[in-house]
Parts: C-alpha cells; sequence; structure tokens
C-alpha cells in the first residue's frame, strides 16, 4: 500500500517533523521559564527513553545471550549452553538490592563486577594513561628553539599544575609560592579551554536545533 | 552615565542573551555569508591517516554516539566512510552505544547515494564492501574477545543475519586483521576508555577518532603523545575534512568537495554565535573590572 503524501512529504515523515518541531519548541520554551509543555515534553523524554532503553537491553543482551542459548540447550540437549545461567543468576542477584532482607546478597556480583573491572582496567590505564604520559612529559627544553619552547610550556605546566596540587607544604617561597601561582594560570587556562569547548558543542546543538525548525519544518532555508 | 551602563549589564536578563542569540542563528541560517574555512593541523593528520588505507584493507568504524552527538558526529562519519570508499577499503560498521548502528545504517545510506552519484562506475555493496555487525554492550570486554574471535562475540550482522555469510568477513577473524579504528564517540564508552586504551594500547591497532567539541580537551594529550593517531575535535575539524575530501564531478568533470551548502552554512552560524558570546564574555568582563576598580577607591 502507498503511503499518504502531504505536499512533498509522506504522511509518517510530515506527522514526524511536526511532533519533533513541537516538542523542540516545548523544551526550548524553558529558556523563557519552566512551563507545562516544558514538563509535558521532559517527561514524555524520561519515558520514551526508558522505554527505548528496555527494548534494547532485551533485544541486544537478554535476548541473544540469555534466552536464546537456553532454548538451544534445551532444544539440542547441549547442556553446556546453560552456562549463562551463571551471569544471569549474578544479574538477578543484583535486584536484592530492593530487598531489605536479602540486600546483602547483591554484594556478590558487584564484587565481582569491581574486581574483574579493576583487574583488567588496571593494566590499560598503566599503559594508556601513565607510562605513555609521562614519557610524553620528558622532552628536551634546550637548545632554544620554537620546538623547545613550546615543550618547555609543557612541562612547566605540569610541573607548576601538580605543584598547585601539594598541600604537604606551604605555597610560599619561589617553587611553591611562584610555581603554585603560575599552576593557577595554567589551570585556569585549561578550565577557559574547556568552556570554551562546551559552548562549542551546546551552540552546534542549537544551530542543528534550528536548521531543523528553519529548514525542515518551516522551509525557510533555501 | 558609566554607573547606569554598569547596573544594566550586572542586571540584563539572560533572556536578552538567548534572544540575541537566536535571532544571530536564525539571520545567518536565512542569509549565509559562506565564510572561509581553513585547514588545521587536526584535520590534515586525519586525512593522512585515511589516506594510509589501501584497497582491501579492513577498517572498523565505531558509532558510539547517540542522536545528542549526531550534529558533530555525523559530518565526521560522513568524510570517513567516503573517503574509505573511495580508497576501497573493507568497513566495518559497529557501535558501544545502542543508537550508534542505527545511526550508521542512516549515514552510510547518505553516503553511498552520494558517492555512486559521483562514481558511477562503483557499486558499494552490503557484505562485500562494508557491513554493520550492530551493537554490542560488555565495553572493553567486548575488545578483549574480539582480539580472539570477532565472528564469536558478533555472530549475526546488525539485521540479524549469520556473519559467515558475508564476503567481507572472510578475511577478519581476530582484531590483528583490522589496519585501523576510526572510532567517533559521544562521551564515556568508547574512543576514551574502550578503543584507546584496549584496542590501541593493548593489541597495538592504531586508533583515529573524532569527538564532540565539549570533550575535545581530554583528547588533546593522547595526540600529543602520539597514543590517537588522528582526532577531529568537534563540528569545526568535520567541516575542514569534509572540505579536503575531493573528487571529481562526474557531470562537469571538475574538481569537487565533501562540503556540502548545509554544512557550510552551519559553519557559518557557528562563528557568528562565537562572535556575540566572545562580546558579551568581553561586556561582562569589563564591567567586572570597573567595579572591582570602583570599589578600590
Amino acid at each position: 500500500m502507498s503511503d499518504i503524501t502531504v505536499g512533498n512529504s509522506t504522511l509518517s515523515i510530515f506527522i514526524g517533523i511536526n511532533i519533533s518541531a513541537i516538542l523542540t519548541l516545548a523544551i526550548y520554551s524553558f529558556l523563557y521559564k519552566d512551563n507545562f509543555f516544558y514538563k509535558a515534553a521532559e517527561y514524555m523524554f524520561v519515558g520514551t527513553s526508558a522505554g527505548y532503553l528496555l527494548s534494547v537491553a532485551y533485544n541486544n543482551v537478554m535476548y541473544p545471550n540469555v534466552f536464546v542459548p537456553l532454548h538451544r540447550g534445551v532444544t539440542t540437549g547441549d547442556y553446556s549452553e546453560f552456562i549463562v545461567l551463571i551471569p544471569t543468576i549474578m544479574g538477578l542477584l543484583m535486584l536484592t538490592m530492593l530487598i531489605p532482607g536479602l540486600s546483602v546478597l547483591s554484594r556478590i556480583p558487584i564484587s565481582y563486577v569491581v574486581g574483574f573491572g579493576a583487574g583488567a582496567g588496571a593494566m590499560a590505564v598503566i599503559q594508556t594513561d601513565i607510562v605513555p604520559q609521562i614519557n610524553a612529559t620528558i622532552m628536551p627544553v634546550l637548545p632554544l628553539t620554537y620546538a623547545n619552547i613550546n615543550n618547555f610550556v609543557v612541562v612547566a605546566g605540569v610541573v607548576c599544575s601538580l605543584i598547585y596540587f601539594f598541600f604537604s607544604t606551604e605555597h610560599k617561597g619561589l617553587v611553591f609560592g611562584t610555581g603554585s601561582k603560575i599552576g593557577i594560570i595554567f589551570l585556569m587556562i585549561t578550565f577557559g579551554a574547556q568552556f570554551g569547548t562546551t559552548i562549542m558543542g551546546r551552540v552546534q546543538l542549537l544551530i542543528n536545533r534550528g536548521y531543523f525548525l528553519l529548514g525542515d519544518w518551516l522551509h525557510l532555508i533555501k | 552615565m558609566m554607573e547606569k551602563l554598569l547596573m544594566f549589564i550586572k542586571t540584563l536578563d539572560r533572556r536578552i542573551i538567548f534572544l540575541f542569540i537566536a535571532i544571530a542563528v536564525i539571520v545567518t541560517l536565512v542569509n549565509p555569508m559562506y565564510l572561509e574555512i581553513s585547514m588545521s593541523k587536526n584535520a590534515k593528520t586525519f586525512l593522512g591517516q585515511l589516506d594510509n588505507i589501501n584497497e582491501n584493507d579492513n577498517v572498523i568504524v565505531s558509532f558510539d554516539y547517540a542522536a545528542s552527538g549526531e550534529p558533530e558526529l555525523k559530518p565526521m562519519s560522513y568524510g570517513i566512510l567516503y573517503r574509505l570508499f573511495q580508497r576501497k577499503a573493507k568497513v566495518v560498521m559497529m557501535g558501544f552505544w545502542d543508537q550508534g548502528p542505527g545511526l550508521a545504517d542512516q549515514t552510510v545510506k547518505e553516503v553511498i547515494a552520494k558517492f555512486e552519484k559521483d562514481h558511477p562506475d562503483r557499486k558499494i555493496v552490503y557484505g562485500k564492501d562494508y557491513i554493520n555487525i550492530g551493537y554490542k554492550a560488555g565495553g572493553f570486554t567486548v575488545i578483549i574477545n574480539m582480539s580472539k574471535a570477532i565472528k564469536e562475540i558478533f555472530t549475526t550482522d546488525k539485521n540479524g543475519d549469520d556473519i559467515q555469510n558475508f564476503e567481507i568477513m572472510n578475511n577478519i577473524e581476530k582484531l590483528s586483521d583490522i589496519k585501523m579504528v576510526f572510532a567517533l564517540t559521544g562521551g564515556n564508552n568508547g574512543l576514551l576508555d574502550i578503543w584507546l586504551p584496549f584496542a590501541s594500547q593493548q593489541y597495538n591497532i592504531p586508533v583515529a577518532g573524532g569527538c564532540t567539541s565539549v570533550s575535545a580537551p581530554q583528547f588533546y594529550q593522547y595526540m600529543n603523545s602520539g597514543q590517537l593517531k588522528g582526532l577531529l575535535d568537534g563540528f569545526k575539524t568535520a567541516a575542514e575534512l569534509l572540505k579536503a575530501i575531493e573528487y571529481t564531478d562526474f557531470e562537469t568533470k571538475k574538481t569537487a568537495n565533501l562540503l556540502s551548502k548545509e554544512i557550510h552554512k552551519i559553519a557559518d552560524v557557528q562563528s557568528i554565535v562565537h562572535l556575540i558570546i566572545m562580546i558579551f564574555i568581553i561586556i561582562a568582563n569589563v564591567s567586572y573590572l570597573y567595579e572591582k576598580k570602583q570599589s578600590n577607591q
């Protein structure tokens, strides 16, 4: 059956675009002040997100990893498939957190997850964040070339920022006093850069919605 | 006079600033200026990495973002996929975010339509030139398992078809068969905490990626240390990459680039809105310094 058309769009696209536009405006109405339309759109977003995530968890995790192997085990008689019951039971034990008398059982899967995460993650952190980053900070600062000046800024930035967070001694004198003050400057520049990139990202989202409203919805953009 | 102005700025309703931003967005989108887009070092490096990919090289493009990351990350994925098809690479798309593979399908559809229009002699075939193996929960454990046997952890593609049936998977057994990973990340669960520490640092697969500008400062250190082979840090670099990717237009036989008018308009708006924000920041700082000076006197 062919889809009904409205102008150049099919009816489903037409309805979708209008609902999207109305919800976008409802969310942006919060910029003026909190109101019913914003609240309605917010609750709708939370509800649909929760429903969507539940279906994703079922279709991508529970169904292929639990129900399919169990069904295969039952139909073929291959009992090795029932090994999935171990992680399934561990997962269910997480829910005992909600039952006051049994909540202690939730510690079993939590300790497993934390232990596994720490064990597997420790090596990754050392290999990614500690050794290569220290290595990248040990750089020549002499003779005075453009590259070495850049290196000096990196080294000075790291050392002075670390001094700022060294609280075992009073920040006085040339090393700790001046060092921590320079450290603050580096930190402020870092926060400024982060603020700038945050603005950039948020503005991009706004522009995208603006493009949608003016282009796809109102057809004002040629 | 100055006191009045100072008081006006101090008590300025934030909604007036929002109004200025909204007007700037509307006016610039409706009347674009097509400002010049220059090429940054990051975009050049990234293009270099794409050009290191040769015919039949297997690459992973990981879509680790949701709809909220699309405004910045879709132009990147568009450029990356187009260039990889130009390089005749074998592209495996996947995602550590549940929405990622769905967004990948939408993007690749648009890329193929454009690519086949620009290259009528080439046909991009699903299962031969590219595949979408879908979303997989589990984060870094997925990478650990991929290092042993990809087909055991991804038994089907996104549509539920047996992965063994696709020609592209004949030469891909484990992660070491992948020449490079391009990971586009909208936050946690992606480039920084999965691909970089595990695929790159533990299994030595070169990793390049793209991120939203909000999270960009977290990534620069890995570019400086050489751990990341390339970084597209937000929409601006994505626009630069699109501008740098060239092809010969089939109809006009002239060299063209991927930077569409739509992306160029959005880049314009970004520049103008940033300018307005900067003006407000300067005004606020001047008023703050003036007030401080007055209170000292």
